[in-house]
């Protein structure tokens, strides 16, 4: 196993098939001082499954992935960390009910380690980012942990109300990467399937274009996914190649509904701030692109999208103003993919650059990765959940929070073996 | 003591330490201890109050307590309803007021706008409607609150809007928080001069601590909210069901369906939150007093024209298909004035509302049981059991039951906005009495009733929502509260940063 | 009013703080967005929920009178804007009330000096200038001459010479017949009688005054002092009507044009004993629009207006907290972009050239009127 971000080979495997065992695995572990490394499915675009000390345990989870509670009513469901878009999608489809899915995470990734790591879900400008409602798990020390109705002395499959300064804790869980204990079950919230559905396509020429596109359109409050891509991405999103047909910039609007009314009103609304913007909607940038988009959202391909044979693909996962995104657009190679988001109402936005290179060209490729993030970084950029490559730079950036979340991870996991290495800590 | 004094007034001026009679008396109250006279929740007095005037006066007094080994409590605006800001102890604490902190800025570009704990709800409103460049705040709770009461940032919920926007939490996008060594921490949006309004990072959030800890894992000076658009059009809808059964049923329907903003299913005896943002709520309280058998919802819609046209009828037709009556006009006419809620701008009656029920100005709320559920028919079940609850209290106490003017009233919510954001099923619920203030004899079954109410919750699957100084929190949710706790020592391994309130004190 | 009664009162208010901020819907600063003179600059008691809580500790024993609460008491100006604010919508805390009452009961020796004295205020000093009205043709109704409307010479117009000069001019040029009890002045009653909590002794006067009202068959009293009008309007029960001088004015402006004043934008503070408790925002408004002037009305205005801070007995009791106050209006009034800020109210004219800033003007409407009709200031001596 070697990757993009790390070196280092897991001396061990072991698959656990229940929380029990992983309990034991995590009080085994600091008995022994071994480092653990806790994996879900591998998909991880950071890499934060690989580990980054020698000698670490991997502990798969890919086998606790029963769906524990599956309430169609509530749309919510009770999940554990082996459970995969693919398998909670299959038991959504039955019930008309859909699940949330993360951009370049496949459909065999893990939904609650996507969710747990904040991969952006296509349905944040809609939904924001609060599709986990409680978790339970063991911390680093081997001691049960739990928030909200799931932490309480309750004997029912159905815990899902947050409660109990849920945040404090459940946030902290959140990008921790697996530092701080592992998760073994949460209630994760589900999304209708609607009867309607269509892709709108808006192509503008450059990228603050499309910046300016995404803020205008998300504030109609109408759009279920909302994205801007590059001529590369897009290509890849659809399987062409990027002629010149494709337009540099395009703002993908996709809009659902129950009845043909709901989505012609929308097409309006979204038709004529498209010509405020001196634009146009289309609705088929190609053949069969908007099948293609709805197949992509619904079980996404993964990082597979964008490698092609002996040309690796590696994503600068950031959160970025409007600004920022214009500024930096100049740092990225020509070949570069990209995907942008809106989140908050676009007052700001997912951003994911990406870096091509040839895969005998790995340690160039780390550099050149390292010195654009650091870039980004200086200008005030956000690398939520950084790579084992630039954490250390970012720790350092953010002394202050990284200082409290060091004492905290001492607190909590004294010997230090929940994924060592990982975010600077 | 007067060491200490001397000292403080050193950092933040003489005229901002205060330690006489009135001060002392003023912050060991809040409204649930006033309107329970200390007997459900209780008064203590700090031994000081201090007014810092920046983040560095505030890390001065932290460095100050730390080194004398003296509690610290917070209170945000000045308002204080739910016992967050009462110290753990009579008289061995320093309350910090923030109301020389009120700063207010708005950056268009990273659209969040920044306050200090000291400005109010309102003013935040006011400011960003005279700025007028279609985008606005979002805040629930009573007008007069600071922005940082728990209760605003947590569960602060805006009837009319949080189906769509969910509740304060929601809205944070970073803060710059005191810790007890004095160090000064920024998350999110502040972790950096030019960092996105975004809360969630680098690395685990942070942004998060704060929430409803009371001040225990330190003391933010200052927080950044994010906006959200202004809406081209508001319309609302007022449905009556024949039972609360069928309302529900509506309800998952409309939800299902992800049609309104916001909406609000509301049961026999508590449809006064139909009042929440109505301008003429005092003819809509002795309406609601009237009639007490309504299940209604009322939900709200914004966007452009079209899309509020839609969606109304939409749910028009959901809602009559479940035996639902569009209320006629006259009747909606006395809940007019939610537009404002339904936009998302501030607008609150509760303080009002209270006020009203017996009649006379001197009752008020007492928050006697509140929670998150997490279906509607979890939440229907504890309406239904519960009334019986606080009708079988009545009956065993004839004065109570019979005082002369509706003394005391059940003021429980089937609230369907809080945990909402995109449409999400979980359901808020929450019971409130309005007690006459003067009878100090009906307190005691008060006292019964909640108690009854809190077994509920256990038996029926609903989670505490953790205010102030809610002891379930550490007895009821251990697996929780350990967490919390490792934290808590991390943060402040000392333990002088409010104890007793989100945290217990030491023994 | 029993302990009983008073603590009713008090526990109408349940700290909701709404009454810290004003109720209008947009705000160029927030700082404009607060209410409350002594709670915005002293906060937490000083506050109108912790004087509410002075009440309720002293009705139910918590507390015992002492400096401390009594400094609390005193840094309020009284402007009733929590009491307006609170009975238009919120919980009817009868603020005003309550604090009046708390005004009476507190000990003598805790009272300041200045407000001990308050009784004096209602006695007719030996050296009145009435007599200047005589010059203009006002009627003295204390002898044998006869008057529908009279002028009502209060404490701030009664030795003063030079005003009463330029409302005698303003009469005389408006040709209108007014009267003034001058050889036997009436008792020059204001609110400072309440504030320093002489409220029996006010009644006494007021029932002087209704009785000499009636005995001269007065139908219509002015008042050029807000502070009297308010009085006079709540405690009279002579049914005469009590009407501020700036409606004489509004109607003379309508009657006969003045020459055109040299004055950029103006702006207008409402004194809270003329808006908010005489309930005279128009009248005012009315004269500024007459004399031709441009308005610039600031955020906080008519019933939202923000007191001076001289209400309350502010400026005798602590003039330097007084001039703290007045510091954040007077800031309100440069955002409106006006150089020149009028009021209609001796007391807010005085406190606010306290801290007024350089290029700044404050004028008194009454003085601004004489102006436009020509009025030069000489013709006081004649």
């Amino acid at each position: 196993m070697r990757s993009f971000y790390s070196d280092y080979e897991p001396a061990k495997t072991v698959i656990p098939t229940s929380p029990e065992e992983v309990q034991e695995i995590i009080r085994h572990a600091n008995s022994t001082k071994t480092p653990l490394v806790p994996v879900s499915s591998g998909t991880n675009l950071q890499d934060t499954h690989l580990p980054s000390v020698k000698g670490a345990t991997v502990v798969d989870l890919s086998h606790v992935n029963r769906i524990l509670y599956f309430d169609a009513k509530n749309r919510n469901a009770v999940i554990e960390p082996g459970v995969t878009f693919r398998q909670l999608e299959k038991r959504c489809e039955a019930e008309g009910l859909r699940t949330l899915t993360a951009i370049d995470v496949p459909a065999d990734g893990s939904v609650l380690g996507t969710y747990l790591e904040m991969m952006p879900l296509y349905g944040w400008p809609k939904y924001h980012p609060w599709e986990m409602l409680t978790m339970k798990g063991f911390r680093a020390d081997g001691e049960p942990f739990a928030t909200g109705q799931m932490a309480m002395k309750q004997d029912r499959p159905d815990k899902y109300s947050w409660g109990v300064s849920f945040a404090q804790v459940a946030r902290l869980y959140c990008q921790a990467q697996g530092t701080l204990g592992i998760i073994t079950e949460a209630a994760v919230t589900l999304k209708t399937a609607t009867p309607e559905n269509q892709v709108l396509f808006f192509p503008c020429k450059n990228i603050q274009d499309a910046v300016k596109a995404l803020k205008t359109f998300i504030a109609t409050e109408e759009l279920h996914e909302i994205f801007a891509v590059n001529k590369i991405y897009l290509a890849e999103l659809l399987g062409e190649k990027a002629s010149a047909a494709l337009p540099p910039w395009t703002v993908v609007l996709v809009i659902r509904g129950y009845e043909k009314e709901e989505l012609a009103y929308k097409k309006k609304d979204l038709g004529a701030l498209a010509k405020q913007l001196g634009g146009e909607l289309v609705t088929g940038i190609s053949r069969k692109a908007g099948e293609k988009i709805l197949a992509e959202i619904k079980l996404p391909t993964g990082g597979a999208l964008h490698d092609a044979g002996d040309n690796q693909w590696v994503p600068l996962v950031t959160i970025a103003t409007a600004s920022q995104i214009k500024a930096c657009a100049g740092l990225m190679q020509k070949n570069s993919g990209a995907i942008i988001m809106p989140l908050q109402a676009g007052g700001c936005f997912y951003y994911q650059p990406d870096l091509r290179f040839e895969s005998g060209n790995l340690q160039k490729a780390r550099k050149e990765y390292a010195a654009v993030s650091g870039k980004l970084m200086k200008a005030g950029v956000m690398f939520p959940r950084p790579s084992a490559l630039i954490a250390k730079q970012l720790a350092a950036q953010y002394s202050d929070n990284f200082k409290l979340l060091r004492s905290i991870k001492k607190a909590v996991d004294p010997n230090n073996i929940m994924n060592p290495g990982k975010l600077g800590l | 003591m007067k060491e200490t004094v001397k000292k403080l007034q050193k950092i933040v001026g003489s005229e901002w330490v205060r330690t006489d009679s009135l001060t002392q008396y003023f912050y060991s109250s809040d409204v649930m201890t006033y309107f329970g006279q200390g007997a459900l929740y209780p008064s203590n007095k700090p031994l000081a109050v201090v007014y810092p005037g920046s983040a560095k006066e505030v890390q001065a007094v932290i460095n100050l307590a730390r080194k004398e080994e003296i509690p610290l409590y917070a209170i945000g605006g000045g308002t204080v309803l739910l016992i967050g800001s009462i110290p753990g102890k009579n008289d061995i604490g320093i309350t910090f007021d923030f109301h020389r902190m009120q700063k207010i800025t708005v950056d268009k570009e990273r659209m969040v706008v920044r306050a200090q704990p000291g400005a109010t709800g309102l003013q935040v409103s006011q400011l960003m409607r005279e700025m007028d460049f279609g985008y606005r705040p979002y805040f629930g709770g009573s007008p007069g609150t600071s922005l940082f009461v728990p209760y605003q940032v947590f569960t602060g919920q805006n009837k009319m809007a949080g189906y769509q926007d969910g509740m304060g939490i929601n809205c944070a996008a970073g803060m710059e928080m005191v810790l007890a060594s004095g160090e000064i921490l920024r998350t999110g949006s502040m972790a950096h001069k030019q960092s996105p309004g975004w809360p969630h990072g680098p690395g685990p959030a942070l942004t998060y601590l704060p929430f409803f800890a009371n001040a225990g894992y330190g003391i933010v000076t200052e927080m950044e909210f994010r906006l959200f658009p202004t809406p081209q059009e508001v319309g609302s809808l007022w449905v009556t069901f024949p039972t609360l059964s069928s309302a529900c049923t509506a309800m998952y329907e409309v939800m299902k369906k992800e049609y309104a903003c916001g909406a609000t299913v509301m049961g026999p005896g508590c449809w006064t939150h139909a009042l929440y943002s109505s301008q003429h709520w005092q003819e809509g309280a002795h309406f609601v007093k009237a009639t007490q058998d309504i299940n209604l919802i009322g939900m709200s819609f914004r966007g452009s024209k079209a899309k509020v046209a839609f969606e109304r009828k939409a749910c028009i037709r959901i809602l009559e298909q479940h035996s639902g009556a569009v209320m006629p006009d006259w009747m909606v006419a006395i809940l007019d004035g939610h537009e404002a809620n339904a936009a998302g701008w501030q607008q609150c009656n509760s303080p009002k509302i209270c006020g009203t029920f017996n009649g006379k100005s001197d009752s008020g709320g007492i928050f006697v049981s509140g929670g998150v559920f997490d279906s509607l028919e979890k939440l229907e079940d504890y309406m239904d059991r519960g009334m019986k609850a606080y009708q079988q209290v009545c009956r065993d106490n004839p004065e109570f039951l019979s005082h002369p003017h509706p003394t005391v009233r059940l003021y429980a919510s089937c609230g369907q906005t809080y945990l909402s954001m995109g449409g999400h099923s979980n359901a808020a619920g929450e019971v409130i009495f309005v007690v006459d203030y003067a009878r100090r004899e009906f307190l005691p079954m008060v006292g019964a009733i909640k108690a009854q109410f809190d077994a509920l919750m256990q038996e029926i699957g609903m989670a505490p929502l953790g205010v102030g100084r809610d002891k379930r929190t550490w007895t009821e949710c251990p697996a929780h509260f350990s967490m919390a706790q490792i934290i808590k020592k991390a943060a402040d391994p000392q333990g002088f940063l409010a104890p007793g309130v989100a945290f217990p004190l030491s023994e | 009013m029993t302990k009983q009664e008073l603590l009713d009162k008090a526990l109408s208010c349940n700290r909701c703080g709404t009454c810290r901020g004003v109720t209008q819907d947009a705000v160029p600063n927030a700082d404009f967005s607060t209410q409350c003179p002594s709670g915005m600059t002293l906060f937490g008691e000083y506050e109108p929920a912790g004087l509410m809580y002075i009440a309720r500790g002293i009705a139910q024993g918590d507390l015992q009178w002492n400096k401390d609460l009594a400094k609390v008491l005193y840094s309020c100006t009284l402007c009733g804007y929590c009491d307006d604010l609170c009975s238009r919508g919120y919980r009817h805390t009868p603020a005003v009330t309550i604090l009046e009452e708390l005004r009476k009961i507190v000990p003598q020796e805790l009272k300041p000096r200045s407000l001990q004295k308050a009784a004096a205020a209602a006695e007719v000093p030996k050296q009145h200038k009435l007599a200047v009205l005589k010059n203009y043709g006002v009627i003295d109704v204390s002898g044998s001459g006869t008057a529908d409307t009279i002028l009502f010479a209060d404490t701030t117009l009664i030795a003063n010479s030079s005003k009463l000069s330029e409302i005698g001019f303003l009469i005389k040029t408006s040709g209108r017949k007014l009267g003034c009890f001058i050889d036997e002045p009436l008792p020059p009653v204001e609110q400072a009688l309440i504030n320093g909590g002489q409220q029996d002794v006010l009644e006494r006067c007021v029932a002087r005054i209704d009785r000499r009202l009636k005995q001269k068959g007065i139908k219509k009293v002015v008042c050029y002092n807000p502070e009297s009008l308010s009085v006079l309007k709540r405690f009279s029960r002579s049914g005469v009507p009590f009407v501020s001088i700036t409606q004489l004015y509004a109607e003379m402006l309508k009657k006969k044009s003045p020459k055109k004043l040299k004055l950029s934008a103006v702006t207008y503070q409402d004194p809270c004993h003329l808006g908010r408790y005489a309930q005279e925002y128009s009248a005012p408004r009315q004269v500024i629009a007459g004399l031709g002037l441009t308005l610039k009305e600031m955020w906080r205005s008519r019933n939202n207006s923000l007191c001076c801070g001289a209400g309350g007995g502010m400026l005798a009791v602590n003039p330097q907290l007084a001039k703290r106050y007045a510091a954040n209006r007077w800031e309100e009034v440069s955002a409106t972009g006006a150089k020149t800020l009028i009021t209609a109210c001796p007391y807010c004219n005085a406190n606010f050239r306290q801290g007024k800033p350089k290029d700044s003007k404050i004028m008194d409407l009454t003085s601004l009127m004489a102006q436009a009709y020509g009025y030069t200031g000489k013709e006081a001596g004649k």
